[in-house]
């Protein structure tokens, strides 16, 4: 009686078609094929021929996840289409929100004079180095013109609790606007925790700022990266965030790393330093070019590599940490992991396309200064002006935000029509940097070829895909993080 | 003493712009100079003098993939682009898409 | 297993009833005679309160029919309906009663037609092409005397959606009757990918009500020769698309065997990937009844055999934050993993066990067998939990 008939009676036969992909060599002949969105399939080369040529067989075991990764169709199915075109416009949706972190830098005081810092000028008492409320008030102007239903207002410096009054004045003054406005509105304060105080705690809890905090490693690195009168940085840093905990919740401390030729051999102490205070992930970032001299050479080769092999091992002993029963995230594979493994975008300024600087994120300087990114600033304070945007006290929203010095920017580093980046299979979780480019080439483009950020980002993109494809439960933690609030 | 090699390709199978990317693409370790000779393609690889001798063939082996990849891409590429059109026009269109919205 | 349907013993009528009656079922001897007039009373011990419509007496209680002899309609009902209750709504039709509504149960499910579309492999409804919008018709008288406090009820088929306008106008008057009554469809959604359809149905605006669409495999090839239709996949995928743009409730059903295991991590990553804003992911055993027996050999895998890759398919959602479920397995055949997600049961019918349960310490938390898998063959590896010491 049977009516049922086999499975090749549903098995189509005619010949597929390509959707558009992207590919490049992982390791040795092995491909990595990429999607208009960013999922991702390992062929190996002679697959990848056959592939290309229309050629593969429907039997091979690569077929059906290249159907359903929406490599490849048959040509009367409209649902690969609709369905890439619904993944694409969730991916770039984040684009119609606009200017989202708004950084004030209320002071260049600061108390640590640490050597890769490029921006802080003397101690106290000097209120030049300080933004005024007419500054401030224009800049809050601006902030309400970006469409953002989501505003951030980060403070930093210098030393921001070193102007504590002005931030005190802005968030007050956001907060009276926002009461029409009725944005989500948040605030930070970018702090090393050594001048807290009961009433800088007290009112931050008030109004639920949160505060982000440097910490580069063990004391001993710790305080050499940061030199303070009294050497007790990381002292310092203890006392405030336990109170900062005890008095705003541990989840409203967050702790970044700056990462410096003296953390590269230390990755797993530095780790560990996180692990004992509490934090439940870290952030292995990249040297900034900033604060050295721009060694172009040097730099580029030796310590890419080097800054690699640290970032790998830094990776693995979280990994480890993981298997251990202990959660704990690395925060730059989380956004591309989420780029890789999801349709949302993180929207982290570096690794956006187009380019992050002004369109997702602007800073207000001391002086009144407008900068395209935080990147735009350092690179102001060591001489160069190109990302300065223009002035907040004599220059519209129009003016800065339509200005040639930003379009030109986002325009020529797309990367959708860079060289090299157009044709990257990679390029869905990669960024346009052109600060970063013009900084060592003079140019928002750069030669990728030479360039440092894009042989780490790519190598740690082949290095992601390998961790994943070689171990399921480091897949299923990958996926995790990538889908974290 | 910078590296040196010379290589042709069949200007029948390999277009000029795919041997150009390719050589952008390894430019940290030499540069190119091309030349178009009736139906071949001659390519005179110089190596940059802080290259050294390894890296330099190393780079070269490279090289000759990433013709045949970028050949292959501007296939793909030329093939796909309607259809890439089209997902981009669906996916910028006001009409029917997004559930979560 | 409760018996629903069949016949009955003896039956005495006093009005000539020339199409089935419709009665909801009462043991409540005080309400009011306007009441009475249209119902049925369940014969007890008690004394016999007058003016009912008909009487319902359990054969046990046989020797009550002397005091209605002659005076009221009434029906001798087997000793397989003492589970019969107040509120439960009967069919009496000539020599048979179907019971269509049981107010005790948290899962009363109706089903719209015997008519499908698909021919499932493992389908436990196996479809019949008659013209049965008979049962249409039951429905719409059905409906409005379905108790109002009812939390829950689903319609199923056959295909639902088959009954096109008459199918929505269910709906309708699920919300117009029973306003707060949670309403689950059961439903392969081809018909919402009719955009004009799904609107209509959107249009309705019940409060609460979800459509449960099966997926069985990424691979649509696959996919449709599970259900046994050409093109079923992409059609299902364009329903699930019109129903989210609508902003209707849509759950992705996956039943579970040798089939849609083979790819069923791809699975969940495609639903991670482009069916991210489904409402809930439900993963569920197979039922040995209907034409799965007939298709043993392709469907049968032991569950014992799969724990690992339900581990790996239900990691993949939660990782992605889906709502997920995992119904139709015993306790003793999950990973520890799965149990967040796992649900004692679908259904209340009695569960029931295998000797090899005998002595397991959680059999409480445990959904069991249905009576189908007990007959009809299950796991080797049904292992009893030993008590805690």
């Amino acid at each position: 009686m049977s009516k049922f008939q086999g499975l090749d009676a549903y098995t189509r036969s005619a010949k597929y078609e390509l959707l558009p992909f992207k590919f490049d060599r992982l390791e040795g002949d092995n491909y990595v094929i990429t999607n208009m969105t960013g999922e991702y399939l390992e062929v190996a080369k002679p697959e990848l021929h056959v592939l290309l040529a229309k050629d593969l067989a429907t039997e091979h075991p690569l077929f059906a996840s290249l159907r359903a990764k929406h490599f490849i169709r048959y040509a009367d199915e409209q649902a690969p289409l609709d369905l890439l075109a619904l993944k694409l416009r969730t991916k770039l949706s984040r684009l119609t929100g606009f200017t989202s972190l708004h950084i004030f830098v209320v002071t260049l005081r600061c108390d640590h004079s640490c050597p890769y810092c490029q921006v802080s000028r003397q101690m106290d008492g000097e209120t030049s180095f300080d933004m005024t409320p007419d500054m401030a008030d224009k800049a809050l102007d601006f902030v309400f013109r970006s469409p953002n239903p989501a505003i951030k207002i980060e403070f930093q410096g210098g030393e921001p609790l070193l102007n504590f009054e002005m931030v005190r004045y802005v968030v007050e003054a956001a907060k009276r606007r926002n009461l029409d406005e009725k944005r989500d509105l948040e605030f930070v304060i970018a702090t090393t925790l050594s001048l807290l105080t009961d009433e800088v705690l007290a009112f931050c809890h008030k109004h639920d700022i949160i505060l982000s905090t440097s910490l580069d490693g063990p004391a001993d690195l710790h305080n050499a990266n940061r030199p303070r009168v009294g050497r007790d940085s990381f002292e310092r840093f203890e006392a405030g965030l336990a109170k900062a905990r005890n008095v705003l919740g541990v989840d409203r401390v967050s702790a970044l790393m700056t990462t410096t030729d003296k953390s590269l051999p230390r990755v797993r102490e530095i780790i560990d330093e996180y692990v004992r205070l509490g934090f439940n992930g870290i952030f292995l970032r990249a040297l900034s070019p900033y604060g050295f001299a721009i060694k172009t050479r040097k730099f580029m080769t030796y310590d890419t590599e080097r800054w690699l092999e640290f970032y790998k091992e830094g990776l693995a002993y979280i990994l480890e940490l993981n298997k251990a029963g202990i959660p704990f995230v690395e925060h730059y594979a989380s956004l591309i992991l989420k780029k890789m493994l999801t349709s949302n975008d993180p929207g982290y300024v570096d690794l956006m396309n187009p380019a992050g600087a002004g369109i997702a994120a602007i800073v207000f300087n001391y002086d009144g200064s407008v900068y395209a990114s935080d990147e735009s600033r350092m690179l102001a304070e060591m001489g160069d002006q190109t990302f300065r945007l223009g002035d907040i006290l004599t220059d519209s929203y129009e003016d800065i935000i339509l200005s040639d010095v930003l379009l030109d920017a986002l325009e020529q580093s797309f990367t959708l029509s860079a060289p090299m980046c157009s044709d990257c299979a990679f390029e869905p979780y990669c960024g346009a940097e052109p600060v970063f480019h013009h900084a060592i080439f003079k140019d928002v483009l750069g030669r990728k070829a030479e360039s440092s950020f894009c042989k780490r980002n790519m190598s740690i993109f082949k290095h992601l895909i390998g961790l994943m494809n070689s171990d399921a439960s480091t897949r299923r933690l990958f996926m995790q993080w990538a889908n974290a609030c | 003493m910078a590296g040196l090699a010379e290589l042709i390709f069949d200007g029948q199978l390999y277009g000029a712009e795919a041997i150009q990317k390719a050589a952008y693409r390894a430019m940290h370790a030499f540069t190119l100079d091309l030349k178009v000779d009736g139906d071949n393609i001659l390519c005179t690889l110089v190596g940059n003098i802080t290259t050294e001798q390894e890296a330099f063939e190393r780079a070269v082996e490279e090289f000759r993939k990433d013709v045949l990849d970028y050949q292959l891409r501007a296939q793909l590429q030329a093939e796909t682009a309607p259809i890439r059109n089209l997902i981009i026009g669906l996916a910028f269109s006001n009409a029917r898409l997004n559930p979560s919205e | 297993m409760l018996k629903l349907a069949g016949k009955v013993g003896r039956i005495q009528l006093v009005e000539v009833q020339d199409r089935p009656l419709l009665l909801q079922v009462s043991n409540n001897p005080a309400i009011p005679m306007v009441l009475r007039a249209t119902r049925a009373f369940l014969v007890s011990e008690q004394e016999l309160p007058e003016g009912y419509l008909h009487y319902l007496i359990p054969e046990g209680l046989e020797w009550r029919t002397q005091e209605l002899e002659g005076k009221s309609s009434f029906t001798l009902l087997p000793n397989d309906y003492n589970y019969l209750g107040h509120g439960d709504i009967i069919r009496l039709d000539g020599q048979a009663i179907r019971v269509l509504f049981r107010a005790n149960s948290g899962h009363n499910s109706l089903l719209v037609t015997e008519q499908c579309n698909h021919y499932c492999l493992m389908c436990s409804q196996p479809p019949k092409n008659i013209d049965d919008s008979w049962i249409l018709d039951e429905l719409e008288a059905l409906i409005p005397l379905i108790p109002r406090e009812t939390p829950e009820v689903g319609f199923s088929g056959g295909e639902p959606t088959l009954a096109g306008a008459r199918f929505i106008n269910l709906i309708r008057m699920m919300k117009s009757y029973l306003p707060r009554t949670v309403v689950h469809v059961l439903s392969n959604g081809r018909m919402f990918a009719d955009e004009s359809f799904a609107r209509q149905y959107a249009e309705v605006d019940h409060p609460d009500i979800m459509i449960g669409i099966p997926l069985y495999s990424d691979d649509p090839d696959l996919h449709d020769y599970i259900v046994q239709a050409p093109g079923a996949f992409h059609e299902t995928v364009q329903g699930i698309l019109n129903l989210k743009r609508l902003n209707q409730k849509v759950e992705i059903r996956i039943v579970l065997h040798k089939q849609s295991i083979s790819r069923l991590p791809q699975l969940c990553e495609y639903i991670a990937r482009n069916l991210l804003f489904v409402d809930h992911v439900t993963l569920m055993g197979l039922e040995m009844i209907g034409f799965t027996r007939a298709n043993l050999n392709a469907l049968w895998i032991d569950p014992a055999d799969y724990r690992n890759v339900l581990s790996e398919a239900v990691g993949i959602l939660a990782a992605y934050r889906m709502n997920v479920s995992v119904y139709n397995h015993q306790l003793c055949l999950v990973n520890d993993d799965v149990l967040p997600y796992y649900r004692k049961s679908i259904s209340d019918w009695k569960n029931e066990y295998v000797p090899e349960c005998d002595g397991c310490a959680r059999k409480s938390e445990c959904g069991g067998f249905f009576a189908s898998g007990v007959r009809n063959g299950y796991s080797r590896g049904i292992t009893p939990f030993l008590p805690r010491s």
